[in-house]
């Protein structure tokens, strides 16, 4: 028996909501910060998904995107070391379309059944573009969500699944566009998403000899509000059904929303036998019929709830901030600054176990930890081995700070601090998604994996200090 | 060990005009305080047996001071120590003339730093992975403000007061001061108002960056007593390069570790035991209001937690116990990284020997710099100790 063993979601903490000046809607938004990408987000939510996971298990990460930061270059490999998973992991890039995140359950499905002892990550992360104040603008939102698949003691099985292909100029953007693009969308609600995803929900359930009333959950990737209610009534689903709130205060976020939904279905599992249709629509439609195991609660709170971080966020004062920080126009400034160098491929590659896996070291002779790892230690000044120390998941003290309003960044005031990690060990990093107002000197803090600079289509990655978001097991 | 205590004597100095030097190069530069230091001293080109030059970027050998200088094939080498450059290229120098290599050597700093178009400090960095925090060094001495104010749970207000009465102060001894970049004096709700750089420092806690250069023109104590009876004796050179800083979780910013270690062997070097009394006046590196504070505690020129309130009583100004950077100090004198160190040695030159006009102390028989460079956590920090002539 294999199913969903792990799920989480990771939404950025901006939002655009009826609060930022020069948002006309009454919904909201999630908007990715100025150092995030597919790529970033997608370890965010992987680090969550993996929390109490034996990563010598994973056999393959699927990486779902399409607006993925490289697209010659593997994006799965970055987050695979970001997350720390052996390097004998499959990792895959999969793209071109937002119906990649469930064609990668279909895929790990076969991969689990060949070794069922092994499991399969699948991370789908979108921060997809419509041009600015356009329709597809307003509708999308930034985020991501990550499920493993397999066989130990799952919180849901996946009991049928179907898929078929469609060719349809609904939505598209070629190579150079940073924008997607759009048919007028009545056609395409007629002959795309509303009909296939129809025809494909009420096959399933027709198969399993179920009819909707006996369906818990829909789990539904519907591109905007209006389409969710068209679905929901020829469905014939209720709104405890057929949940709208991810699209009221989020947005459609790509190939991450019918997971995100799927998670969303899955907090909220109050007993065992349950039934989730997870329907998921692009080029084409995927759906699954999915039972759970057990009741919410049975699974122990270690999770962070999707309701919490879709609830977590923090307004952009202004439209104009959402422009600046999505590159959307090219803003000057008033100080002319030095041209930085471009980063260093070797020396990237060098310092791959400080930067990227994010690793110090605990000297084995003293037991001094430091950041990073150091080959002759701080503390003894003597040359040991170190033993590996994992700071990603870490908790720290901001032990000082400043606030530069000069650093030449969209962040500005840029939040220079130097952190404690709980572990032991120092760093001086910058502080992501801050509230100037919340900061004080041994503010508990948590790392986040960002964009730190990028060059030429070289991006440097690493990670940052942001105040904690949600606590584990918390309700929202 | 025998140190370098009375063992080198300088017998010339010179220092550029400071500031927005738009007309000059630094090959100019270097020309205008070499020329002073040439007349101070009354020897030529032709009399120096070698050379070192500091400069953090402006280039990177010698060659250039012998084609601005004209020098004849003479020995020059070019070093770098960060903000302490300049004190690095002194040191070198009085090392070679107590080793007894060389008979009289020039010790030069320089920094052209306005031609970059930036108002910041451009100092170019070698190829890395892009991951350092775009922390320019506002940011990262402010860092030891925030915690300076936590430790000693010093409201914000009171602490803003206190770094801007260290930047009255600095203005003050700037305005007597013609060479200075800055030469306004500025009020203590100025500096408080000011806008915020990186927080919680603001504009005036923040020094100037500038052009300029200074010279020294070092020899032997017997050399120099043949040449005139107002030399400058070096007393002691002490220098302490760190780095622990940001590896250890127990260092707390609100102290330089590299300030006491470099003090602790100067002062044992001039066999100075209390140097709150028997230093007369110091030229320390106050690239923001928050490192003069802590200065003054690593130096041992007020008690630990206690700067604050020699600030209050007015002990480090012109009229106090123990004047501190009379000159107005990098604040408003200005830094040009590889000169800064030279210059504050100038100053004490001037004051030892009476020539600091507006400025002169009273007294004034023994005098200190401090130069630092680096950031905290790993810095490089040159201390110098100088005495009249007749303290031989």
């Amino acid at each position: 028996m294999y199913g969903i063993t792990s799920y989480a979601t990771y939404i950025p903490w901006l939002r655009l909501t009826p609060d930022t000046d020069g948002w006309p809607h009454s919904f909201q938004r999630s908007v990715a910060n100025f150092d995030e990408d597919a790529i970033t987000m997608g370890v965010a939510a992987g680090k969550l998904c993996l929390h109490k996971s034996d990563l010598s298990k994973i056999k393959a990460l699927l990486f779902c995107s399409t607006s993925a930061p490289y697209a010659e270059k593997q994006n799965a490999a970055v987050i695979a070391a970001a997350l720390n998973l052996p390097s004998h992991v499959l990792t895959v890039d999969l793209a071109g379309s937002i119906r990649s995140s469930t064609s990668a359950i279909y895929l790990a499905l076969d991969m689990i059944q060949a070794t069922p002892e092994e499991s399969v990550l699948i991370i789908s992360s979108d921060t997809r573009m419509g041009m600015a104040r356009s329709p597809l603008d307003d509708s999308f939102g930034d985020g991501a969500a990550a499920i493993l698949l397999g066989q130990e003691d799952p919180l849901a099985i996946i009991e049928s699944k179907s898929s078929q292909t469609s060719i349809l100029y609904d939505l598209w953007r070629d190579s150079s566009s940073s924008f997607v693009s759009q048919w007028e969308d009545r056609f395409v609600a007629d002959n795309g998403v509303e009909s296939l995803m129809i025809d494909s929900v009420q096959s399933i359930l027709s198969a399993a000899k179920l009819d909707m009333s006996q369906i818990y959950k829909l789990a539904i990737n519907a591109p905007n509000l209006r389409q969710a209610n068209r679905i929901k009534r020829l469905l014939n689903a209720t709104d405890s059904q057929l949940n709208t709130s991810l699209l009221e205060l989020i947005g459609n976020t790509g190939c991450s929303m019918a997971i995100m939904e799927l998670c969303l279905a899955l907090d909220q599992i109050s007993e065992k036998d349950q039934y989730i249709c997870l329907s998921c629509y692009g080029d084409g439609v995927d759906s699954f019929l999915i039972k759970s195991t057990r009741a919410y609660n049975s699974r122990g709170k270690d999770m962070e709830s999707t309701m919490l971080s879709i609830n977590t966020g923090h307004p952009l004062s202004s439209y104009e901030e959402y422009a600046t920080l999505k590159q959307l126009w090219e803003t000057g400034e008033s100080v002319r600054r030095p041209d930085t160098s471009p980063p260093s491929v070797p020396a990237i590659y060098r310092e791959q176990t400080k930067n990227i896996h994010f690793q110090g070291g605990k000297c084995d002779h003293c037991g001094y930890v430091q950041y990073p790892a150091q080959k002759i230690c701080v503390n003894c000044q003597e040359q040991h081995p170190s033993s590996v120390v994992n700071l990603s998941s870490a908790r720290a003290i901001l032990f000082t700070y400043s606030m530069d309003y000069l650093a030449g960044t969209t962040d500005v005031p840029l939040v220079i601090c130097t952190i404690n990690f709980d572990t032991g060990g120092r760093m001086l990093c910058v502080m992501t998604d801050r509230n100037i107002e919340d900061l004080h000197v041994n503010m508990p803090l948590e790392m986040s994996f960002r964009k730190i600079s990028e060059h030429k289509g070289v991006t440097s990655y690493s990670w940052k200090a942001m105040p904690i978001r949600l606590e584990k097991g918390e309700q929202a | 060990m025998t140190g370098i205590r009375d063992r080198v004597a300088i017998v010339g100095m010179g220092c550029s005009k400071f500031g927005e030097r738009w007309d000059s190069s630094a090959a100019d530069l270097m020309i205008e305080a070499v020329n002073e230091a040439y007349t101070d001293s009354g020897l030529s080109s032709q009399d120096i047996n070698a050379a070192w030059v500091g400069t953090a970027s402006s280039f990177r050998t010698g060659q250039p001071v012998a084609e601005a200088l004209k020098f004849n094939y003479i020995p020059i080498t070019r070093v770098e120590n960060a903000c302490a450059t300049a004190t690095e290229a002194f040191r070198n120098a009085a090392y070679a003339v107590a080793a007894g290599i060389y008979d009289i050597v020039l010790a030069v700093g320089v920094e052209k730093l306005k031609d970059s178009g930036f108002s910041g400090l451009a100092i170019p960095e070698a190829p890395n992975s892009g991951v350092t925090p775009a922390a320019p060094p506002p940011s990262q001495f402010a860092m030891a403000a925030t915690r300076y104010f936590h430790k000693y749970e010093i409201p914000f207000e009171d602490g803003k007061k206190t770094l801007a009465d260290i930047a009255v102060k600095n203005h003050h001894n700037g305005s007597l001061n013609p060479r200075a970049h800055f030469q306004r004096e500025i009020k203590q709700e100025q500096a408080m108002n000011a806008p915020m750089i990186a927080w919680p420092l603001g504009l005036y806690d923040c020094c100037g960056v500038s052009d300029g250069a200074a010279a020294a023109i070092l020899t032997t104590p017997e050399i120099a007593k043949s040449m005139r009876s107002d030399y400058v004796l070096v007393k002691a050179l002490g220098l302490s390069v760190g780095a622990f800083g940001m590896l250890r979780d127990d260092w707390d910013f609100t102290y330089f570790p590299e300030t006491v270690h470099a003090s602790q062997a100067a002062y044992n070097e001039a066999g100075i035991t209390n140097p709150a009394t028997e230093i007369d006046l110091a030229m320390v590196h106050d690239c923001f209001t928050i490192t003069e504070l802590i200065i003054y505690e690593d130096l041992g020129f007020s008690q630990r937690g206690k700067a604050s309130q020699d600030v209050r009583n007015g002990k480090f100004t012109l009229e106090g116990d123990l004047p501190v950077n009379t000159d107005g100090g990098l604040k408003c004198f200005g830094h040009p990284v590889g000169a800064s160190g030279i210059r504050m040695i100038y100053e004490v030159y001037q004051q030892l020997n009476g020539n600091a006009a507006l400025r002169q102390l009273p007294k004034a028989d023994i005098g200190l710099t401090h130069n630092l460079g680096g950031r905290p956590g790993s810095f490089t920090c040159s201390i110098g100790i100088f005495g009249s002539s007749d303290t031989g």
